[in-house]
């Protein structure tokens, strides 16, 4: 069973928030459409942390976005750490709450990184149960993201893109179609990165993420330390073709420059967004 | 064809462990083999958990210098894998295994350390609560004032440290050199605070540790009084224990206090 729901609106631009820029943003207001948050960042007991989400959920719309879901893991769905997620979202009442189409352990360990799935129908199986008893739990849809990956398993039995598509199709959960992630993946994995974005059902993706990446000329490792390079933009033109207006960030984890340098960035996604979409108006329009 | 549980049980050993059985699982590429490319994961594990603790323990990290701050971050890694969903809490366990672990616990001054800075990021984002005001103890009758009891801010931890660890957390603070580790003889006993959003913490001397630690137990005020006068001598305990609240609720370390029948 699906949850079903009104796919969210348009929200425009916006950035991750990050703790450096807390002050700029409390202070001046600066021109960003929205903010996603990290929400682990945020389930803690109180405190400075709280007290400024508070403050920026006033002022701009908010996402929230996961790390230690571990949706694909086979270990039991960690109820305590849904409850403190649930906790948060009735606080921040997110536009939605992402996490990553992945797992993080297995036997009460957590790796912290966003590891692997092998796409085979018994992983489709499993990670269906589990969107289905989160989004029952939430009261909401889910917004999964495809991660970057390194590894591919002989065992997979359909690519990326139907695996998804297909885990979409029976949740109904949304998708946070990174870009950045699909061009790391489909360079390790050997695949053409249009092929993935047209094999997405256009109608599930409410939100893009393109962030920068660390190239070591045989893989390409996904760091969020760098500014975005050409051919991410290149695909984000492509993936907007495809999808329409979706609302964007700018993901920066590390190396994380002044806000006025991301906001910059921002307005590249902007502009091309404003190129393309302004294009096929102009098309339907003729 | 194995199934998920028992190739995640393998992905994760080969991370954690080192063990390649899950390499049978794994395809090369044209461009590089599995081998390779599994490590990425391993090392970005590692990389990983020592980036959050050099951010929950800055001052540690300052002090211990990049290599031995790894070093000690890497055998840390290797006992305590983490069983939290967030990072936040991962590093929890970091002074007790300093303290109980060769070759930390043969430099008491690193878990010293570390005990200062997870109360300071404890204090940080502890929960909140209302802070007691001096207009909230005026409102008490005179009367009343033998059976106050006092509640601590949730903020607040009190520390016992055996060496000057504070003082070269201040200095490292200040971007100065640190001062050689001691043990001094005598406790450093501190309180660790939230004050304006901040986390901080001061000294106390050892007639207000006590008092602190009596309070926090729900001691009625006439009491503590008494235990001043026979701890910390006779003379003034009443308005030492006076003046010792007053720095409490001036520092906002108390969220309420009550009248006990």
């Amino acid at each position: 069973m699906s949850l079903s729901s009104e796919k969210p609106d348009f929200i425009g631009f916006g950035l991750g928030l990050r703790p450096t820029h807390y002050p700029e943003i409390l202070d001046h207001d600066p021109l960003v459409d929205w903010f996603e948050v990290i929400s682990e960042n945020y389930m803690v007991p109180g405190g400075q942390p709280l007290q400024i989400l508070d403050r920026i959920c006033t002022r701009y719309p908010v996402v929230m976005h996961g790390v230690s879901l571990s949706i694909a893991s086979t270990a039991s769905l960690n109820m305590d750490y849904l409850a403190g997620l649930k906790r948060l979202a009735e606080r921040v009442e997110p536009r939605w709450i992402s996490d990553h189409l992945c797992w993080t352990g297995v036997h009460d360990v957590n790796l912290h990184d966003l590891l692997p799935v092998p796409y085979t129908q018994e992983a489709l199986d499993h990670v269906t149960s589990r969107v289905q008893q989160v989004q029952d739990y939430l009261g909401r849809p889910l917004t999964l993201e495809n991660v970057s990956s390194y590894v591919s398993f002989g065992q997979s039995e359909m690519p990326e893109w139907e695996f998804i598509a297909e885990l979409t199709r029976r949740t109904g959960c949304w998708l946070l179609f990174d870009v950045n992630n699909v061009y790391v993946s489909a360079f390790n994995h050997e695949y053409d990165p249009k092929e993935f974005i047209d094999g997405i059902p256009a109608d599930r993706v409410v939100q893009f993420h393109v962030a920068g990446h660390s190239h070591m000329g045989t893989h390409i490792i996904d760091t969020h330390d760098a500014a975005i390079c050409d051919d991410v933009w290149d695909l984000y033109r492509y993936a907007l073709r495809r999808f329409g207006p979706v609302s964007t960030i700018i993901e920066r984890d590390d190396e994380i420059p002044p806000l006025a340098e991301l906001i910059d960035e921002l307005d590249v996604a902007r502009e091309i967004a404003s190129d393309v979409l302004g294009k096929q108006k102009a098309a339907v329009n003729a | 064809m194995k199934d998920l549980a028992s190739l995640q049980d393998e992905f994760q050993r080969a991370v954690l462990e080192g063990d390649d059985a899950v390499l049978a699982e794994l395809v090369d590429t044209s461009k590089e083999n599995r081998n390779v490319l599994l490590n990425v994961y391993r090392n970005a594990y590692v990389l990983r958990l020592i980036d959050f603790l050099s951010h929950d323990y800055e001052k540690l990290y300052a002090y211990m210098g990049d290599g031995q701050f790894a070093q000690m971050a890497r055998d840390f890694i290797a006992a305590n894998p983490s069983a939290t969903p967030n990072a936040r809490w991962f590093g929890a366990g970091l002074p007790s295994f300093l303290r109980d672990n060769n070759p930390y616990r043969d430099i008491p001054v690193l878990a010293d350390l570390a005990d200062l800075e997870r109360a300071l990021n404890d204090a940080f984002d502890a929960e909140d609560a209302v802070v007691l005001g001096l207009v909230d103890l005026k409102a008490v009758v005179p009367d009343a004032w033998p059976m106050l009891v006092f509640a601590p801010h949730p903020a607040t931890r009190r520390l016992d440290l055996s060496t000057n660890a504070p003082d070269i957390w201040t200095a490292l603070h200040k971007d100065e050199t640190p001062p050689q580790p001691r043990t001094p003889g005598e406790t450093n006993q501190l309180i660790v605070y939230r004050s304006d959003g901040m986390a901080a913490f001061r000294p106390l001397s050892s007639d207000e540790a006590m008092m602190w630690d009596e309070a926090a137990k729900c001691v009625r005020f006439s009491i503590l009084c008494e235990m001043l006068s026979i701890y910390g001598g006779e003379e003034n305990a009443a308005a030492r224990a006076a003046s010792y609240l007053q720095g409490w609720i001036n520092t906002g370390l108390l969220t309420s206090v009550e009248v006990e029948d």
